[in-house]
């Protein structure tokens, strides 16, 4: 059974987790939330809490995945800074824009992509 | 992913704003823009362990209550199209695939 590590599992991140699940693949999503880590796992995926801007929360879920059923085969960062609870301007609004200072909600998009780009597991 | 080797594959969802800098989102632009290019870095990197990265492109709005509209996009046809890449044959892999609604305005 392939294995996959949805990260984001809100909105589109859940319908890739249900997509998968019905294609036979083991899945866990990674999420922050506790609704929607709840969601995860009444879906039939195993539900990890993961902090997207951590590199070192990223590689766990990964090494947990991996010793767990043997190897990690898809990865998807769904991941975003907008959704929930979280308000503001979609996109930070205009710049110049008095209420717009340096997004920290737009520096979080690079950092999330770099930190599973650049999970490495340790050689078993 | 790269140690514990054999082929994998890393899909990394992005928007419309990595294509293109839009009126009051110039700072998420900022961010998707550096996406695309930390992909397009990584597929290059990652190649040789056989892992293959692609960049989805979600060109549109998603649909989050489940409604008919149509100038939206809706999750399952965007996990359909996360599904697509998983399955590649090497012969043939897609590091970057955007997705819009036909009904809704796009510019290329």
């Amino acid at each position: 059974m392939p294995t996959a590590l949805v990260i984001g599992a809100r909105n589109l991140g859940f319908a890739v987790i249900e997509r998968l699940l019905s294609d036979g693949w083991t899945v866990a999503g990674a999420a922050r939330s506790l609704e929607t880590l709840a969601k995860v796992r009444s879906a039939g995926a195993e539900a990890l809490d993961v902090d997207v801007t951590d590199q070192a929360s990223v590689l766990a879920a990964l090494q947990h995945l991996g010793a767990r059923h043997g190897r990690v085969d898809l990865a998807v960062n769904a991941a975003s800074p907008y959704g929930g609870s979280r308000s503001g301007p979609f996109g930070g609004g205009p710049l110049a824009s008095p209420a717009t200072s340096p997004s920290r909600r737009s520096s979080l998009v690079p950092l999330a992509a770099r930190s599973v780009f650049s999970a490495r597991a340790p050689a078993s | 992913m790269s140690a514990q080797g054999g082929p994998a594959t890393i899909v990394q969802v992005t928007g419309g704003s990595a294509r293109r800098g839009m009126p009051g989102r110039g700072l998420w632009a900022a961010g998707a823009f550096g996406v695309r290019a930390l992909t397009q870095a990584a597929a290059s990197e990652l190649r040789e362990q056989e892992i293959h990265v692609a960049l989805l492109i979600v060109d549109a709005s998603i649909d989050r209550s489940g409604t008919d509209d149509l100038g939206t996009a809706d999750p399952g046809s965007l996990a359909d199209a996360v599904a697509y890449l998983a399955g590649q044959s090497t012969r043939a892999v897609t590091h970057e695939l955007q997705g819009t609604p036909a009904r809704d305005n796009w510019t290329p």
